[in-house]
């Protein structure tokens, strides 16, 4: 039955096919087009070259860095969800939801109007007297991971959620009947059980937030910046494709990496929700 | 980057367009017979409002051809049209660099300076791919509420004793090298070739005082106006947006970096005939005057500048302000452009 009406697919996968598979082969393509020997030499010198290491350091840092605490901060979130009567979830979703609906630029320049010398929170902080000179909030990798948290938390909590629900309250209750303290109960019953949503989440952010640009280029420092960045600069002000075309390559190799390392210890399948 | 393209009144976008192409394929009775377009790449913000206002309207008027603005000019979007074959954009208004960059890459059509006039240009701007726009600078701008007696050189502009506050920069070395050793006293005339040693040596000392790089030319002003750093640098457009909306911003015209704006026509454009006629258009003195009154910005026809409005004159430099500025030298550019960007990111990222 499933088999048979499997050409629903077709359209949205011919989709892909023209609109993403080819365009991003095209694009990776470019630095082998004057031979494969001249684009790996390429690539091995871009891989030593030391500002690019550096501004992948930074990225790889910086996505680590929001995904702890975007996981951190949606954990508690998500397991207080998972434990509502259902019916009392979904206002709860709208809420968290809200944020998507509104536009990434605008989230991230209203952080630079809190944020900034003359923002919200030291002029807040200036006129009841707590300091005397405005605390430097914005340009650094602060201000970068407050921004980019924000607007990962809500994928945090959803992946999260969509594995917590599946946990029956009904085996925490059990392990209390049977003597654990409610802590016991949730580190040795829940915490376990939930592990395939949080490393989904985990993952999840990790790869949206290594391609983060907008945020950590108008809420960063200098050395704030990542690749996504450089990858613009390269295309936009220097016309430079192949370069650009190497990054994204780096890039691409490190993402695919991570997701077969996730593949040796978790089902790929946990990523997506909907398959739980 | 432009973060942010605003429609501009009197010129369709082109989403606008296809959304307009697809209604007169749902409604085949009501389309109109064919009229003539042409697509204009222009930069967006401050200078597509001036152009619509000063060039776009008034040529739709007068020649009957439709012009549509796509307000995101990039070389790096120019060279990918030209790769594929499919060459949206007719004429590509643009800075000095990316014309070098656009000449190298083979990708421009020669000027028709048969329908463009050339009267009253200077042989330099009136190249075979590329007809003059008007002069802008880099230059140094500062917070009128933070600083009371600017700087008057790029060295001022280094010595944080004589102003112990923080400074915005751009984020590529264009205008930044020659800044830096123009900071440590080396006169206008002797900037080229760079001395990069000596300009790294420069940024190293400023470095730990900027707060950070900017990256479109929004931030540029706005970073100084909200006083996140008293010192900074801007193209002149923005300041003059800045300034006229009662922002606390100026500039310094001592030592500006002089550069270009051009318009080109792109290899393989649908529209050339209506592109050179528009460029035509655009070399009129009034045009041109009007143009560089909204911007604050030089006429490239001498003609022009008598036509510049009054109360305009004080965002442009004067004479005196003139010979104190020094030009961009994009023939040491091209060659040294993708060199020099490699090692500032490197720098930048140290």
């Amino acid at each position: 039955m499933l088999r048979k009406s499997s050409w629903l697919i077709a359209p949205c996968l011919a989709y892909m096919l023209v609109m993403y598979v080819t365009p991003a082969l095209i694009m990776l393509y470019s630095p082998f087009q004057i031979s494969v020997e001249s684009g790996f030499t390429a690539l091995g010198e871009a891989l030593v070259e030391p500002s690019y290491q550096r501004v992948m350091m930074t990225t790889f840092r910086t996505a680590l860095v929001v995904t702890v605490l975007a996981v951190l901060l949606g954990y508690p979130t998500a397991y207080y969800l998972s434990r509502l009567p259902s019916e009392k979830v979904g206002k709860y979703m709208l809420l968290i939801m809200f944020p998507l609906w509104t536009s990434l630029l605008v989230r991230t320049y209203a952080w630079i109007a809190l944020l900034q010398d003359s923002g919200v929170i030291n002029s807040t902080l200036m006129s009841a007297n707590l300091i005397s000179n405005p605390i430097r909030l914005l340009y650094n990798s602060g201000s970068v991971a407050i921004g980019m948290v924000q607007i990962l938390l809500p994928y945090a909590i959803i992946t999260m959620y969509s594995v917590m629900v599946g946990i029956k309250p009904r085996l925490s209750q059990t392990a209390q009947v049977l003597g654990a303290s409610p802590t016991r109960a949730f580190w040795h019953i829940f915490l376990p059980l939930s592990l395939p949503g949080l490393s989904a989440a985990c993952l999840l952010l990790f790869i949206m937030g290594l391609g983060f640009f907008v945020t950590p280029a108008l809420l960063g420092g200098r050395r704030d910046m990542m690749v996504g960045t450089l990858i613009q600069q390269q295309v936009v002000l220097l016309g430079d494709w192949d370069s650009a075309s190497l990054l994204s390559i780096m890039l691409l190799a490190a993402t695919i990496i991570l997701l077969f390392v996730y593949s040796r210890f978790a089902r790929l399948e946990n990523l997506v929700p909907a398959s739980k | 980057m432009k973060l942010f393209t605003k429609q501009v009144k009197g010129s369709i976008t082109l989403s606008a367009l296809i959304a307009g192409a697809a209604g007169a394929l749902l409604l085949p009775a009501t389309s109109a017979a064919a009229q003539e377009t042409v697509v204009v790449a222009d930069a967006g913000g401050a200078q597509a409002e001036a152009l619509a206002a000063a060039l776009y309207e008034p040529f739709e008027k007068e020649s009957g051809i439709k012009v549509i603005a796509d307000h995101t000019t990039a070389i790096g979007k120019a060279q990918a049209m030209s790769r594929s074959g499919n060459v949206v954009w007719d004429v590509f208004i643009t800075g000095d660099t990316d014309v070098a960059l656009a000449t190298q890459n083979d990708i421009l059509m020669p000027i028709d300076w048969n329908v463009v006039p050339k009267e009253g240009l200077s042989p330099e701007v009136a190249q075979t791919y590329a007809a003059p726009s008007s002069r802008y600078a880099l230059v140094m701008t500062y917070n009128t509420n933070l600083i009371k007696d600017p700087p008057k050189s790029w060295a001022e502009w280094w010595d944080t004793t004589k102003y112990n506050c923080p400074r915005v920069m751009r984020n590529v070395p264009i205008d930044n090298l020659e800044a830096a050793v123009l900071s440590s006293g080396v006169p206008v005339d002797k900037v080229y070739p760079v001395d990069l040693k000596l300009a790294y040596e420069q940024l190293d000392k400023i470095q730990p005082k900027v707060v950070t790089f900017w990256d479109s030319g929004a931030q540029s002003v706005q970073l100084i106006a909200d006083g996140s750093a008293c010192l900074g640098t801007a193209w002149t457009s923005r300041v003059t947006a800045a300034e006229k909306a009662g922002q606390p911003v100026a500039r310094v015209w001592n030592q500006a970096i002089v550069h270009q704006d051009y318009f080109t026509v792109m290899k393989g454009a649908k529209n050339p005939k209506a592109a050179m006629q528009l460029i035509a258009f655009a070399m009129r003195p009034e045009v041109q005057a009007k143009i560089a009154s909204r911007l604050g910005t030089l006429p490239a026809n001498p003609k022009a500048q008598d036509l510049i409005e009054p109360a305009s004159l004080k965002y442009q430099p004067k004479p005196e302000d003139l010979s104190k500025t020094m030009l961009s030298n994009i023939g040491w550019w091209s060659t040294n452009m993708a060199d020099a960007y490699k090692k500032y990111s490197g720098w930048l990222t140290k």
